[in-house]
């Protein structure tokens, strides 16, 4: 009646208000802790059985889980997941939709975990590839009117791949130093002259045209304008980053990384460890880094990329010093014929 | 006055000509960046029977041979890097020392001159290679142990029959090993994410999912928050997206504001953020000593967007904990339809990849 009452009011007062009542709401469990990534090989006509880990981290409520299989894809060159969660959208063409099977619901007491069992499935005649999807663990909390409703879901990526001859083939786009933009991990840009600032990372784009989601390896060198290699980088891809089919993805490396233990109590596992690019300690002058990527399933070709890129750095300090001595040079040089077109003055007299 | 202008002068074109040397150096003393190696080993690869770390299994080795010069002796050499002219380093468990030549097609005529753990010699009588692709199986190889990782083998031909000397052609094969399937317990690594009005740092409360705006008027704005948190310790880190729907009433909405954009009552607008803001005062800046960071769009105070599936904060790598609060405005026009209006938002985090 109250709501009635003020749609009336609202019809002569010509003013758009919008009723909301505060009623009080059951609570559920909004915390899950999951295995974030699973990858397995899985052989044409096989099956693999494993179990996914699901953790309550309320410790005061249960928490009741839907499960559900859902296709992602590349959000941009970066490696966050655009999830699919609309049902109606077509199926990938890499979906691991028909493979899998897991139940639709698990309930959690407070402060326990489960392990759901799931099982792939790949057909006999199943073409190697990669197929991946997501499962998605939606926290079951019953919505209410009149609110904003909030929830929480975390999903397990999920990658497989079926081995034998496949297409493999990946581009490279781009290949230099970068510069990550701080307040955007998806934008940076390609840099070749330091003037000032430290370069301390490179980065590379790769463009997937094939149909496995690739994961490339490789090692950079630099050397300095002499030819003397000056920086070792074993790992080119050291977070293991993939490129997903159809994805032109950008990869990043520092030329010199230090690691940070964690310091947080809340890490209950191995602790995490929060890498960071270092100064290399490079000196003034020109310099031509070369990478050399490698891809390929096993048993395939080994596909491998090889790129050259140079870069200056001129440090503020370099210039000055530089400047001071070419002045001194100067002062000295005019000092001299100072002095010389004076004793030739004297005699003259 | 006339010398401290000369001398003013003097250090402008000090510092030009000290910069012009700097870049002019370069250039003269460079040595120019190296092109696309000229003798590769073409179709190359490495097929592992057994890819388990410490298995004692099967290599097969193929590659065609690009030049045309007699070949004497193969060297293969697993490393952990992939650079002829950096220091190969053994993968660590590998051993090769056992190894034997079990099959050859392609160019044949080998046997194994040498084995170390990680260097295969094979040995023939030197002659040009007309036949391609050539294929070597070594038995009996032990593969890296420790934790599954890539590693790469150096493939290099050589006139001479010892594996000394300058190479003909080189080229890197890579592989890796792996497990089969992944322990079903609490293992590493665990990605944790708690939604919730008011959250403790390590999700032990995390319920309350309703948030309550109060009344909409085109006078004032309404506002509210929420909590989440997330951290993870694998290596590829995590990123949040937001999905669901504006506030809707049938088929009536309130306009969702695609771009960062200020209050403004008397408007329609729908939009969060995950900043601390003053117009209106909600919110806060995130806490907690994790990486992880609001991207662009919601990263700026008193501008609030909201687009269905956006990635609201996302981190490269592992990550501690980090504490979001989401700021929530709702605005609405003079000519907004009366009724019931709700949003359901689910915040997904997923592992990056």
């Amino acid at each position: 009646m109250k709501k009635i009452a003020r749609v009336v009011s609202l019809l002569l007062a010509v003013m758009a208000l919008v009723s909301v009542s505060s009623m009080s709401v059951s609570a559920q469990s909004n915390g899950l802790g999951i295995s974030p990534r699973k990858d397995y090989t899985v052989q044409p006509g096989k099956t693999v059985k494993d179990t996914l880990y699901i953790r309550n981290l309320s410790l005061n409520q249960d928490l009741q889980v839907n499960i559900r299989i859902i296709d992602f894809g590349a959000a941009n060159e970066t490696g966050a997941p655009a999830l699919q969660l609309d049902d109606k959208l077509p199926q990938t063409p890499w979906s691991l939709k028909p493979f899998v099977k897991i139940q639709d619901s698990v309930k959690i007491a407070a402060g326990k975990s489960a392990n759901v069992p799931v099982t792939i499935t790949i057909p006999e005649k199943q073409g190697a590839g990669s197929y991946y999807s997501a499962v998605e663990y939606t926290a079951k909390n019953p919505e209410t009117k009149e609110k904003v409703n909030i929830a929480a879901s975390t999903a397990s990526l999920m990658f497989v791949t079926v081995p034998g001859e496949a297409n493999e083939k990946l581009a490279l786009k781009d290949f230099g130093m970068f510069v990550s933009n701080l307040k955007d991990e998806s934008k940076g840009d390609f840099k070749s002259f330091y003037l000032g600032s430290t370069p301390k990372e490179f980065a590379y784009r790769l463009q997937n045209t094939g149909n496995i989601a690739e994961q490339p390896t490789g090692s950079l060198i630099v050397k300095n304008m002499f030819g003397a290699t000056v920086k070792e980088v074993t790992d080119a891809n050291p977070k293991k980053q993939l490129v997903l089919i159809g994805q032109t993805r950008r990869i990043q490396a520092c030329l010199k990384t230090s690691v940070l233990d964690s310091k947080d109590p809340n890490v209950q596992q191995s602790p995490a460890q929060n890498a960071t690019c270092d100064d290399p300690g490079l000196l003034p002058g020109r310099y031509t880094a070369q990478i050399a990527l490698y891809y390929g399933l096993n048993g395939n070709n080994s596909q491998e990329i090889l790129a050259s890129t140079s870069f200056w750095y001129v440090p503020w300090w370099s210039i000055i010093v530089l400047a001071v001595a070419i002045v001194l040079i100067i002062l000295l040089i005019w000092l001299i014929r100072r002095a010389f077109s004076g004793r030739r003055t004297r005699y003259r007299h | 006055m006339r010398m401290a202008k000369k001398l003013r002068t003097i250090l402008k074109s000090g510092l030009l000509i000290a910069l012009s040397i700097i870049l002019a150096l370069g250039y003269i003393v460079a040595v120019p960046p190296s092109t696309v190696l000229a003798l590769q080993l073409q179709n190359r690869g490495l097929y592992i029977q057994d890819s388990k770390p410490g298995a004692v299994t099967r290599h097969s080795f193929q590659f065609s041979y690009a030049s045309p010069d007699a070949v004497g002796s193969v060297v293969i050499e697993y490393c952990t890097n992939p650079f002829l002219e950096l220091t190969c380093n053994a993968p660590a468990g590998v051993d090769a020392s056992g190894a034997v030549l079990a099959d050859q097609t392609g160019e044949t005529g080998f046997s194994i001159l040498s084995a170390t753990s990680n260097r295969l010699v094979l040995m023939r009588t030197a002659s040009a290679p007309t036949v391609s692709p050539s294929r070597y199986v070594f038995d009996n190889v032990v593969n890296p142990t420790g934790t599954p990782d890539t590693f790469y083998v150096r493939i290099s031909t050589y006139a001479s029959g010892d594996g000394s000397g300058s190479y003909i052609d080189f080229g890197a094969v890579v592989n890796s090993t792996t497990t089969a399937i992944h322990v079903s317990s609490e293992v590493p690594p665990i990605l944790k994410f708690c939604v919730g009005l008011v959250l403790a740092d390590d999700c032990s409360t995390a319920d309350d999912s309703v948030i309550d705006l109060g009344d909409l008027t085109t006078t004032r704005v309404a506002y509210g928050s929420s909590q989440m948190i997330a951290a993870t310790n694998a290596e590829f880190g995590l990123a949040i997206s937001v999905y669901g729907t504006t506030m809707t009433s049938g088929n009536n909405i309130i306009s969702p504001l695609a771009n960062p954009t200020v209050s403004a009552p008397g408007n329609a607008q729908f939009g969060l953020n995950l900043r601390l803001n003053s117009d209106p005062a909600v919110g806060a800046n995130p806490t907690g000593i994790g990486i992880t960071a609001p991207t662009a769009r919601y990263d700026t105070p008193n501008r609030f967007a909201f687009v269905s599936g956006d990635t609201v904060a996302t981190s490269s790598a592992a990550t501690d904990s980090r504490k979001f609060t989401s700021s929530y405005i709702v605005n609405i026009s003079p000519s907004q339809p009366p009724g019931v209006y709700t949003a359901t938002l689910t915040y997904v985090c997923a592992a990056t990849f």
